[in-house]
């Protein structure tokens, strides 16, 4: 009975934890998505591609979520068992002492999972999504055929009648910082060794800005894209684990090693206090004020723990010491004051 | 009517408990990923809140579904969902939900306008300038096309900075039209000098000349970049109507299933259930974004039957 009664526990607790971080994830993917999709004015033949490389960079997404998802689930679990009764009968069966170890094992278990994602996983699907990411951008995959527009950044607007590879056909385009607008019967995009290159083929050009007013007929125009050059890979945080982050050269870097240490210790009283949630009963009484108030003071800790960081980063007189000292008091005292709550 | 106020208050409290804890989702997020910034920790927090909302705007409709979600659950497991059943016909249901479902379906509508206002005021705190600035208005008819480009290099002062116009007919430049002095007065843009191309030559112009009308209403209600004014009415008609009823339709049927008898019944196949609303909504999602070269029409309106058969298909069975 006690068996399957902690089987029942884990499996809810799971289910309920997964659902939230599928559905938050996804819609995170799903924004992640639209936001590019928005950005360059594209859609349709490159949503696959993406999706993939957006995909990509979700296990980095995960890891600040955490905490807030295990809060989430294991609200919903007290709520189910509240709602069908089932925590009074758990509760006569099994005591909190009973219980001490399976929760020990579960929070090792959540730790265990986070500290996989955070160290291996997301490092290294980080670095592939940056790679891909790169590969978008760098080969201008992205635009937008079936509206016939052609934008890179602020700097050039296409609008055309046809598009075979990287050649667009019968077109129209405005170069925005030179006030040009040329008319043409195509341009290619080139890609030269360190930057991008457009090449107009038979056509006019109309120039009116401060330094020249002019109108020339062309058989062939290169406009040479010099601000766009080949995005390289830079590495940033996210590219190492918490081990390369604190022996990082850099400050910045290292303070987020920093940041990823305390991020173990608070998802360890986290779960500790959602363990308190899932078998928080008093009867007749609504939970939603009290499990509100736990959520917005764990909400409050996160925030403030990133204004330290960025205290960490910019104040001469802030040390690591004064970081970490703070941190822990504030744990310590959310962790006292959910108990007593909880109680 | 006790009911109808019962069903439509927990509705309002899911919608605030699903918004607010998205919303700090969200903004943990956001507030991660802005960390790296250059720029004050206030600023951070407020682009960050900005942020947040913006996803919103990207997908209003996961607010719905996971409100139904939850009130659902939360019915369920008190068994109010049979009395609900039992007392009201779907009919009313449906009618009950009708305001909160026309508010959504505007919300659908106006997403982009929103999220392009909040893109707006990112762009206007950060004072970084981008495209944003611009706005390019383009009509055609027949051989003939015209390009006018206004561009505000000043993003915090509403002032226009510079007027552009190119005139192409048969693949030809016929006239360009350049003025950096310009002027808002009475809601119409006017130039004070500028630099005209025609017939092969360049001129100078010294008049006080109205370029566009109605100027500060046409650039404050299109939140798009690149305007096209070759669409006639009845297109833009046909498709404020479509977008309307597609919207509708698909909170409709979203609301049909999470009001179904099917889920009454406590053997139900969850994963089922999840499986079609998911389908459903990721179909709402990508269907507006799909633009095809030939038969968009035909295309736009076979995902708005696809929508109506669904709902009349589950409407049988209630």
């Amino acid at each position: 009975m006690v068996g399957i009664a902690r089987s029942y526990i884990i499996y809810n607790y799971f289910k309920y934890i997964l659902i939230i971080l599928l559905v938050f994830i996804g819609l995170i993917w799903l924004s992640q998505i639209i936001r590019i999709i928005e950005f360059q004015y594209s859609i349709s033949n490159q949503i696959l591609e993406i999706a993939g490389t957006t995909l990509l960079a979700l296990p980095s997404f995960i890891n600040p979520l955490v905490p807030f998802l295990i809060l989430i689930g294991s609200f919903m679990l007290n709520s189910k068992i509240k709602n069908s009764s089932e925590i009074i009968i758990l509760k006569q069966y099994l005591s909190y002492e009973k219980l001490r170890i399976l929760f020990q094992l579960l929070i090792l278990l959540i730790f265990l999972i986070f500290t996989l994602n955070n160290e291996i996983i997301s490092k290294n699907f980080y670095e592939k999504y940056k790679i891909k990411e790169l590969e978008i951008r760098n080969n201008l995959k992205l635009g937008t055929p079936a509206q016939k527009e052609f934008h890179i950044d602020d700097i050039v607007s296409i609008f055309f009648t046809k598009k075979i590879d990287n050649t667009f056909y019968d077109i129209e385009a405005i170069i925005y910082g030179q006030n040009q607008f040329i008319v043409s019967n195509s341009v290619e995009i080139e890609l030269s060794k360190s930057n991008f290159n457009l090449v107009f083929l038979d056509g006019e050009r109309l120039t009116l800005n401060d330094n020249q007013k002019s109108k020339t007929i062309f058989d062939k125009f290169t406009y040479v894209l010099e601000s766009k050059n080949y995005e390289e890979l830079l590495m940033d945080k996210d590219h190492y684990n918490t081990f390369e982050l604190i022996s990082h050269p850099e400050k910045e870097f290292r303070n987020h090693g920093h940041n990823k240490i305390f991020q173990y210790f608070f998802l360890i009283v986290v779960g500790l206090i959602s363990l308190k949630i899932i078998f928080f009963y008093v009867n007749k009484m609504n939970n939603l004020s009290r499990f509100s108030f736990i959520f917005f003071v764990i909400l409050l800790a996160q925030i403030l723990n990133s204004y330290l960081i960025y205290l960490l980063d910019n104040a001469q007189k802030f040390s690591i010491v004064y970081y970490y000292i703070f941190n822990f008091t504030l744990l310590l005292a959310i962790y006292f004051l959910a108990r007593k709550i909880l109680k | 009517m006790i009911l109808s106020l019962y069903l439509i208050k927990k509705f309002f409290n899911a919608l605030l408990v699903c918004g607010v804890i998205g919303y700090a989702i969200f903004f943990i997020f956001s507030l991660i990923g802005n960390l790296g910034e250059k720029l004050s920790f206030n600023s951070i927090l407020y682009l960050s809140a900005l942020n947040s909302f913006q996803i919103f705007t990207f997908i209003p409709s996961h607010l719905y579904i996971l409100s139904f979600c939850l009130i659902i659950m939360h019915l369920k497991s008190k068994n109010e969902l049979i009395i609900i059943k039992e007392y009201i016909e779907l009919k009313k249901l449906l009618l009950i939900i009708f305001p909160i479902l026309i508010l959504f379906a505007f919300v659908e509508i106006k997403k982009d306008s929103f999220s392009a206002h909040i893109e707006k005021m990112k762009t206007n705190f950060s004072n970084s300038k981008n495209f944003e600035n611009r706005k390019i208005f383009i009509s055609t008819n027949g051989n003939k096309s015209k390009y006018s480009i206004f561009s505000k290099v000043d993003s915090k002062n509403e002032m226009i900075n510079q007027y552009l116009e190119f005139d192409v007919e048969n693949k030809n430049i016929k006239r360009g039209v350049v003025s950096n002095s310009l002027k808002i007065q009475n809601n119409n843009l006017f130039s004070n000098e500028s630099i005209i191309y025609e017939n092969n030559n360049f001129r100078y112009e010294f008049l006080n000349k109205r370029l566009f009308d109605d100027f500060t209403n046409i650039w404050s209600t299109n939140a798009e970049k690149i305007i096209k004014n070759n669409e006639n009415n009845k297109y833009s008609n046909y498709k404020i109507f479509q977008s309307i009823l597609f919207h509708s339709f698909f909170y409709l049927c979203i609301s049909m299933i999470f009001l179904s008898k099917k889920l009454v019944k406590r053997n139900i196949n969850i994963i089922k259930v999840f499986s079609l609303i998911l389908l459903i909504f990721l179909y709402h999602l990508l269907i507006p974004k799909i633009m095809v070269n030939n038969f968009y029409f035909f295309f736009q309106s076979l995902s708005l039957i696809v929508f109506i058969l669904i709902f009349f298909k589950n409407k049988k069975y209630e």
